[in-house]
């Protein structure tokens, strides 16, 4: 049964390890410390299990304490270290751990999952009568504009505004219409974990109310940030 | 000995490569050298100010507006002709990736091809070798042209792909016929990787100088000097001169830069504490 879900974007500039003296982005870290602590919360009033879902290479479980570093982006890596977490999912811990949060599963979905398998996983991951909280990340297109590192793609403003008003209004359906080839091609990592996160919706917490909040929702850098709560009434 | 076309340098010479644009949009020029006559004049002030290389190109490479081949052309081939009849002496470098271009320059007298991305044109070196022409042999990543790294990762150690990859294109160029003396390569700061990779590949230029292929290195006023000193575009010559002096220090042969004659002068200082090179004038204590 889900409870709740948290949804944060994961940047790789959020990772521990990345942040320089200067924080390039204050808001967000502080809007993606609520989500946690929110996430905790709701965990704790129910009892609910804690899985974080985020895209990797591929789609499997991993173990919650499964190694992982921000080597690889630091250029520190060398090829013997042992095998790491996809970084958001690595980030979602992380985000969890810092707000005192328990972890009890970590899911990676593969970025290309098709459509039903990401809706088959989500209803999956909360189809028992056990409680359960999401931590979602996922992040938008990143072609948004022309300083964007993808540059400009000027289909992105409309795919993000079809997924971020469903996240405002609490409303899984127009998040399982977001086209894979189309999120590909946008450079949108997020499609496949925002499309667990509507199965799991609409499995787990059918028939019921929701309330949705979005501490934050921007793209600073050109790529589609959010930061969202859904708490299943 | 480097031999870049018809000139011919020591090895313990350090050479700094002039950035001259002929673009209306590069990062830092932003259009100055795009019209004709000031880039000439740009020509001639880099070459009293000690530059021993102009490197020309016709594309930023940032993303923005396409330029085809025939615009790059346009760009490129005629002020080649022009340089190349005003100063017979210098090195005239050409920024491309494409062969067809490549080889339009070669004949109105380039001597050295600098791709930038990494032999995204496989037939590139071919031409290099048809004329006789150097080549820079960079590591971009994988990356096409005009991409911006989002997220690049390195899972095996990035000096070691950087040094893999481009002594894996040097050795292509070999193969396909180029001098062996007219090769350098080059781990081009920020193509493909982000800040802290790029001062890792920094730290660790040993590497790259270790392998015998002459390195050059395009530091000027990157992206890598401004996130670590948080500074703006306009603001980061100091922070290009340290970078000029570590990669001095490692052995880096040619520097890749906008502000010539500071970076000559670093060069020179470098050189004459690493002791290849002797100091100008000597008096004090010893008249």
């Amino acid at each position: 049964m889900l409870i709740a879900a948290g949804l944060c974007p994961h940047p790789p500039l959020l990772l521990d390890g990345l942040r320089g003296s200067v924080d390039p982005v204050p808001e967000l870290r502080a809007a993606c410390a609520d989500v946690a602590s929110w996430v905790r919360g709701r965990a704790e009033e129910a009892g609910a299990r804690v899985v974080v879902v985020a895209g990797g290479p591929r789609t499997r479980s991993h173990g919650p304490d499964e190694p992982s570093s921000a080597a690889a982006f630091l250029g520190t890596r060398r090829a013997s270290d042992p095998e790491e977490l996809p970084y958001a999912v690595a980030l979602g811990r992380q985000l969890l751990t810092a707000a005192g949060c328990r972890v009890d599963a970590l899911q990676a979905v593969a970025l290309g999952e098709p459509v039903a398998g990401c809706v088959r996983l989500g209803a999956s991951l909360v189809s028992g009568p056990e409680p359960v909280v999401l931590l979602v990340l996922a992040d938008g297109s990143a072609r948004r504009t022309q300083k964007a590192p993808g540059y400009l793609d000027p289909r992105a403003a409309g795919f993000d505004a079809a997924w971020v008003g469903a996240v405002r209004a609490g409303d899984p359906q127009p998040l399982l219409d977001l086209d894979p080839q189309l999120a590909a091609e946008l450079l949108c990592e997020g499609r496949a974990a925002l499309q667990i996160l509507a199965g799991a919706a609409l499995q787990g917490a059918a028939g019921r109310r929701m309330a949705a909040g979005v501490p934050f929702a921007d793209d600073p850098f050109g790529v589609q940030y959010v930061a969202a709560t859904w708490h299943f009434l | 000995m480097l031999r870049l076309g018809r000139h011919v340098f020591d090895d313990d010479e350090l050479l700094v490569m002039a950035i001259v644009n002929r673009t209306p949009d590069s990062f830092y020029d932003r259009g100055a050298t795009y019209a004709h006559d000031v880039a000439l004049e740009r020509v001639d002030r880099v070459v009293e100010e000690g530059a021993a290389i102009v490197d020309i190109g016709g594309v930023k490479a940032a993303p923005g507006d396409e330029v085809d081949v025939h615009e790059e052309l346009r760009r490129t081939v005629g002020f080649v002709a022009a340089v190349r009849a005003a100063h017979p002496e210098v090195v005239i470098s050409v920024d491309t990736w494409r062969h067809e271009v490549a080889r339009e320059v070669c004949r109105a007298g380039a001597d050295l091809l600098n791709d930038a991305w990494g032999g995204h044109d496989p037939a590139l070196v071919d031409v290099a070798a048809e004329h006789d022409a150097a080549i820079v042999c960079t590591h971009a990543g994988g990356l096409a042209p005009r991409v911006r790294p989002h997220r690049v990762a390195y899972p095996a150690d990035v000096v070691r792909t950087v040094v893999d990859a481009t002594v894996a294109y040097a050795e292509r160029a070999l193969a396909a016929g180029v001098a062996r003396e007219s090769i350098l390569i080059d781990p081009a700061h920020d193509f493909g990787k982000n800040t802290p990779q790029t001062l890792e590949v920094t730290r660790r230029l040993d590497e790259l100088t270790a392998t015998g292929w002459p390195v050059l290195v395009s530091l000027s006023n990157k992206d890598f000097v401004g996130e670590s000193l948080d500074l703006p575009v306009e603001e980061r010559v100091f922070g290009t001169l340290a970078a000029t002096a570590v990669c001095a220090w490692q052995g880096a042969r040619v520097y890749r830069a906008h502000q010539v004659r500071e970076t000559k002068q670093v060069l020179d200082m470098v050189a004459t504490i690493r002791g290849t090179r002797a100091p100008a004038r000597l008096v004090r204590g010893l008249a």
